[in-house]
């Protein structure tokens, strides 16, 4: 089924086309379909904040936005209330369906925010509750069963900005600085009625000069490409010259020029919502739901999320050198010696030291890389177990796994489904909740490597010749980093720390601590 | 004493107060010619107003004084020229005589730049509170000397006008906060300002809620009940206390409306005229203002020296 199939042809000809272009197509043409069908039946699903100080017309807007009723049995706080108020956050669900297509709409309110005396770091609470979704979604996306993940991450934030005052306050800069690099921030000039169209230019304008005084990054709609039409082109523009968008939102319907239309009745006129010419509403409205919804998206996924979690990453690969190092200065005296780092580059000797070290190791018996069950330290593997004191690196490495909360133990029993199976992730391991106790498959000379990749940690039996298959090549490509226990060295590679290549491509760079054994 | 004597003129309709009973003359002293020799004299002297505005950065607080003294008082900041607001509260003074029909005005008015508009705006009512106290025991030091001045200079705050943000909501905690302690020192008037973003329906709305406010933290605003004298000052007083807070819109553009120049502002819905008749706006604002507020700023006045006597 292609698109030259419907179109009318002479006779005999079309017969010949038909056939003729039957061989020419190969039909993938139809795929944006397929794509369109499975998106309608799934539906969409979009997360829209909204924060300013109270009496700005939000939730007006919001309602007036998606021609909704989220807010009507609200009761206004009285002022007594107020004043004992700290920043709430609060979130509204609905699912709106047009033309078959579903949205599940969610907006998320901060009532409080600005309204107290004090209002230093009452942005804290919002900035929190981003990170707490983004934490989530990345252990969802750690996690087993990735089918059904709920997306509840904030994809877009309206900042509400007074249009009584002479442009930002300290309180708009603190916080559009604090949250520019979590979330898509849309500046909005709020209850704009107030305001003659020069005021308005002029207003937009200093905004505008002071938002990129003060290097904040609001949103900034993607550049259309060079082949749109001439009208795509202006348009985009004019979009991107009505930062922040000057709106006003109603929740009434009033009568004008012979029309009913969502409006404001005052003495002197009436203000249209959705007239281009007395605010920018309809180019939000435009901007928000029909054009720029899926970019959102698609930042927030792509740019605030991710970075995200390569700071999560990377704050957790510190903890561990932290604490391994910690652990080198309490370390007892013996056997142990501290390995200095090797200079990126050796690789022979790299392999050397490896090899050495596993002789070492095959002479003094299996080790156990630890079971990271907390209470079941002990049994019958406490004598070839190490030390699990505080001077234990693997101690160290073993309460840094427990203590991490994208350890299923952590999370939970909920979030850990497979008890016997490999990691849904590389297809290759047990994890290390699910290692069972007696198992053979634990008990081996060979070096096991503990791969850490960001689908949680799996301990991968290797064979030290064969370190860099192809198969934990891809899995170290893909992971964050990994932990070899070879002998009675651990070396630890971490991804995110420049380092030249070897072999098929990836370096080791030895950041050593020794194990004890009992 | 001795009998007074019928008066047949048209002044014995002249309303008398409840607590002396009314005198009946007879024929003409000429005691109403004392009032002309007041107001020559008063007109000579000319009279003191100082007036202060307080509220967040472009609530229109420059904006009302222009449109309500009807010149231009103050300098109003316009957005793209403002300066960057103080971290600290200052204030500012400027004093113009203005004159009307022979009598003159001293007016001094009083800005607060920076009220507010921090993020922590803990105690930032303690240098507005420190200026009015400091005039006051200025003016009693003046007074308790042994040789006084003929004419004290009065540099008394008499009315404080406290600018609300038109959010519809209600009082907001900093608002409280400030006028539950100045409303004892200092005769407040709250106003909504910007009015024009509210609709009739919500200005009253909203105006009941603050009243509500007002009454649950026992804020007194001007004209304070305590302070009426007899029934007609209540009456009138209450009509007054019924439509507080006032609302008004400021302007200080001209535009032709009908034929008429009005001061307004012009937007694609229509234009809105400031001081209009039929919006309680800055109109009845200025006769309350200019004229009772004297009076009562006399009667604070006693309450605060006494109160700085006593302790």
């Amino acid at each position: 089924m292609w698109a030259g199939a419907g179109r009318p042809r002479e006779g005999a000809e079309r017969s010949r086309v038909s056939v003729h272009d039957d061989k020419e197509y190969v039909g993938f043409a139809t795929l944006p379909n397929q794509v369109h069908r499975k998106s309608v039946k799934k539906g969409f699903d979009f997360t829209l904040m909204v924060a300013g100080e109270s009496g700005l017309g939000k939730s007006t807007l919001v309602n007036s936005l998606f021609l909704t009723d989220l807010y009507r049995d609200r009761k206004l706080l009285g002022a007594e209330e107020r004043i004992m108020q700290t920043v709430d956050i609060t979130k509204h669900a609905v699912d709106i369906e047009e033309k078959g297509v579903r949205l599940r709409l969610t907006i998320v309110d901060t009532p409080g925010f600005g309204d107290a005396v004090n209002n230093t770091e009452c942005w804290k609470p919002v900035a929190e509750y981003i990170d707490q979704q983004f934490e989530q979604y990345f252990r969802d996306e750690s996690g087993l069963n990735r089918k059904n993940i709920q997306d509840n991450r904030v994809h877009c934030c309206l900042y509400f900005i007074s249009p009584f005052g002479h442009g930002l306050r300290p309180l708009d800069v603190e916080f559009m600085k604090a949250l520019h690099q979590r979330v898509n921030i849309v500046p909005i000039l709020a209850k704009a009625d107030t305001l003659t169209p020069p005021e308005v230019e002029r207003k937009k304008r200093k905004i505008r000069e002071e938002i990129e005084h003060f290097g904040i990054k609001v949103y900034q709609f993607p550049d259309c490409d060079s082949d749109e039409d001439e009208d795509f082109k202006l348009q985009d523009q004019a979009l991107k010259e009505s930062i922040p968008f000057a709106v006003i939102g109603s929740n009434t319907v009033v009568e004008a020029r012979g029309r009913r239309v969502r409006g404001r009745l005052y003495p002197w006129g009436i203000v249209e919502v959705e007239n281009p010419g007395h605010c920018d509403f309809v180019k939000l409205r435009t901007m928000l739901v029909r054009t720029h919804m899926q970019d959102l998206k698609d930042v927030t996924r792509e740019t605030h999320y991710e970075n995200y979690r390569a700071q999560c990453i990377q704050s957790m690969t510190r903890l561990v050198v932290k604490e391994r190092n910690r652990n080198k200065l309490t370390r007892e005296s013996g056997t142990d010696f501290p390995i200095p780092a090797v200079p990126p580059g050796t690789d022979p000797e790299t392999e050397r030291l490896i090899r050495e070290k596993d002789e070492e190791d095959s002479l003094k018996g299996p080790i156990l890389m630890g079971v990271p069950v907390p209470a079941a330290a002990d049994a019958g593997d406490a004598a070839q177990n190490p030390k699990t004191d505080e001077g234990d690196p693997l101690a160290g490495f073993q309460s840094w796994i427990f203590k991490s909360p994208l350890h299923p133990a952590q999370a939970g029993p909920s979030q850990h489904q497979l008890c016997s199976g490999p990691c849904s992730y590389c297809h290759f391991a047990l994890h290390p909740c699910c290692l069972p106790r007696d198992s053979e498959e634990i008990k081996f000379n060979k070096s096991m490597a503990a791969i850490w990749c960001h689908c949680l940690y799996f301990y991968q039996p290797l064979e030290t010749k064969k370190i860099l298959g192809p198969t934990f090549e891809r899995v170290l490509k893909e992971g964050a980093g990994f932990w070899l226990l070879v002998g009675k060295t651990f070396l630890s590679y971490d991804r995110f720390q420049s380092l030249p290549r070897i072999q098929s491509g990836l370096s080791i760079t030895l950041t050593t601590a020794l194990l004890s054994r009992a | 004493m001795d009998p007074l004597r019928q008066s047949a003129s048209p002044c014995s309709s002249r309303p008398s107060s409840p607590k002396t009973p009314p005198c009946e003359m007879l024929g003409y002293v000429g005691i109403e010619a004392v009032l002309d020799q007041l107001k020559i004299k008063a007109m000579k002297m000319g009279f003191e107003f100082n007036i202060m505005v307080v509220g967040q950065s472009g609530l229109g607080k420059s904006t009302m004084l222009n449109t309500l003294f009807k010149s231009k008082v103050w300098k109003c900041t316009l957005p793209g020229l403002a300066m960057p607001t103080p971290q600290t509260l200052q204030l500012k003074s400027v004093t113009h005589v203005i004159e009307e029909k022979g009598v003159k005005l001293k007016l001094t008015v009083t800005d607060t730049p920076g009220f507010g508009d921090q993020i922590n705006n803990d105690k930032c009512w303690n240098p507005i509170l420190g200026y009015i106290n400091e005039q006051y025991e200025r003016y009693l030091q003046e007074e308790i000397l042994i040789t006084r001045q003929r004419h004290i200079p009065d540099t008394r705050v008499h009315c404080c006008v406290y600018f609300v943000p038109p959010t519809g909501h209600c009082l907001r905690p900093l608002d409280i906060e400030f006028l539950q302690r100045l409303c004892r020192t200092v005769n407040v008037v709250p106003v909504i300002a910007r009015a024009d973003s509210l609709t009739l329906e919500e200005r009253e709305a909203f105006r009941r809620r603050i009243q509500h406010n007002l009454r649950t933290h026992c804020i007194e605003v001007y004209p304070q009940k305590c302070f009426d004298e007899d029934i007609n000052d209540r009456i009138l007083n209450s009509k007054i206390r019924d439509r507080i807070p006032f609302a008004v819109v400021g302007a200080d553009r001209q535009h032709l409306v009908n034929g008429r120049c009005v001061l307004g502002r012009k937007t694609k819905w229509g234009i809105i005229e400031g001081p209009t008749v039929g919006k309680p706006t800055t109109r009845k604002q200025t006769d309350l203002e200019i004229k009772s507020l004297l009076a009562a700023g006399r009667t604070q006045w006693r309450t605060w020296r006494t109160v700085s006597f006593l302790c």
